[in-house]
């Protein structure tokens, strides 16, 4: 009876001790690969920066960046709030296409003209056991601030590569700023959700 | 004269609250914490063309014209005058070792009215406002508001800001005329150095928006929230919500 417990005791704690140890490995491990697709991330930019595109081909290469990069379903998704429900499959699909082309573009502004921006690694830390945010800074050379500290929350599903959900600049979250932006284009034209194509439509028209 | 400018700061600010309540067509109303959206909206458009006519070419010509050198030299003097008010609201809030801190920076780089940071190797002073000890008294942050100018804020940050106007600790220097004049170019000077140095952030939130005023009014909050939550660094932010809820919504 005695040596049963015993043995139960030290399968008990066997098993405690594996699964502690495993899911460790495992978090540490998403952890490490977040910050490596980041890094990975920036070199890709630095390759279009030190490349004479177009400003067609660096809008396509941005585009390639943010399909591979960033998790677009996701992030339509929480773009719009609880407006995602009421959209129809093909509207779902054409905003998913069109804020893709919208982050692109803005990008491609915002980046393709600097010379060569830097990422300073800071911190990757799990955020329960589905996300993960590197932190560091963004050191950008020739614009009126030049160090900029940035969030990159990842999604790390058990089966995926981790993608990017979201980016936060100076502790502001550019997917909750799209949201506002989505849910007052739609408050604003009654409930509707094509209003919010039509208006991405239009923006990158200009 | 201190009280009159401070009762007719007061009166003014009522009074566009009370013409903003009257104008509210709730079917519009993208957010619940801005009730006012309507009339804010109009100001936000005045700010925004004011910006656009003014500021920017300003800002601009500061980046291009002022000396890397000099523009850090401006934003330590920009950053220097604040501290009296750092030292006050951090005692308000009993953070005393930050109101120390804030202090000893204070009157370390009094030595050359904050132009040059001798005290640059150390941490700095945490930034506290009238705002965050309103808040810390429990004072609930009221509706959102555009003021004209100054843009947009919580009815509580505004109404800080009013009185951080009013208690102006460099009033004991108003019998010296430069300091003075000095001292009423203060606000100006903060602006165009505030508006240099995010020049490009500002940019971009106003080119590249959908609807500038709700991307505006969204990273308000969201650098307000970490401001009022800076004690507090497990405090859910708004992404985090975001994320919470996005599970459950299917």
């Amino acid at each position: 009876m005695f040596s049963y417990l015993k043995l139960l005791i030290i399968l008990f704690f066997t098993f405690f001790l594996n699964f502690t140890l495993i899911s460790n490995t495992s978090l540490a491990s998403k952890t490490e690969n977040a910050s490596s697709i980041v890094h990975k991330l920036i070199e890709r930019i630095h390759s279009i920066q030190e490349t004479k595109y177009t400003e067609e081909e660096k809008r396509t290469e941005f585009l390639q960046i943010i399909q591979t990069f960033f998790d677009m379903n996701i992030i339509a998704k929480a773009s719009t709030g609880p407006y995602w429900r009421t959209a129809t499959s093909n509207e779902k699909k054409r905003y998913t296409e069109l804020i893709t082309e919208l982050i692109a573009d803005v990008t491609a502004s915002q980046l393709g003209d600097i010379s060569k921006i830097e990422f300073q690694l800071q911190s990757s830390t799990p955020k329960g056991d589905k996300m993960v945010i590197v932190s560091g800074e963004l050191l950008v050379p020739n614009q009126s601030k030049s160090k900029i500290n940035v969030n990159w929350r990842f999604s790390t599903p058990d089966s995926d590569v981790p993608k990017i959900i979201d980016v936060e600049f100076e502790n502001i979250s550019m997917l909750v700023a799209q949201k506002e932006e989505s849910v007052a284009i739609i408050r604003k034209n009654g409930g509707v959700f094509s209003a919010l194509i039509t208006a991405i439509e239009e923006k990158l028209r200009k | 004269m201190i009280l009159n400018r401070f009762f007719l700061t007061i009166a003014l600010f009522l009074a566009l609250l009370s013409t903003s309540c009257s104008s509210v067509d709730e079917g519009s109303i993208s957010n619940r914490k801005d009730p006012l959206e309507i009339t804010n909206r109009k100001i936000f458009a005045f700010n925004d063309n004011l910006d656009t006519v003014v500021l920017e070419p300003i800002a601009a010509g500061y980046n291009k014209v002022i000396p890397s050198h000099a523009k850090t030299a401006i934003n330590n003097h920009v950053y220097w005058v604040g501290l009296p008010y750092n030292t006050i609201n951090s005692a308000l809030q009993r953070k005393w070792e930050n109101a120390a801190i804030s202090s000893l920076h204070f009157t370390v780089n009094a030595l050359t009215l904050g132009f040059v940071n001798f005290m640059k190797e150390d941490e700095p002073p945490q930034q506290r406002d009238f705002g965050q000890t309103l808040a810390f008294y429990g004072v609930s942050e009221g509706p959102y508001v555009v003021v004209p100018v100054t843009g947009g804020k919580t009815s509580r940050h505004a109404f800080a800001e009013v009185i951080n106007f009013v208690i102006n600790p460099y009033s004991a220097f108003k019998e010296n005329k430069t300091i003075d004049q000095a001292i009423s170019f203060q606000p100006v000077l903060s602006t165009i150095s505030w508006r240099a140095r995010n020049f490009e952030l500002v940019n971009d939130l106003k080119y590249n928006s959908l609807d500038t005023y709700a991307k505006a009014r969204s990273a308000y909050y969201q650098n307000r929230f970490k401001k009022i939550q800076s004690d507090n660094k497990n405090a859910p932010s708004e992404a985090d919500s975001l994320f919470d809820n996005l599970d459950t919504e299917g």
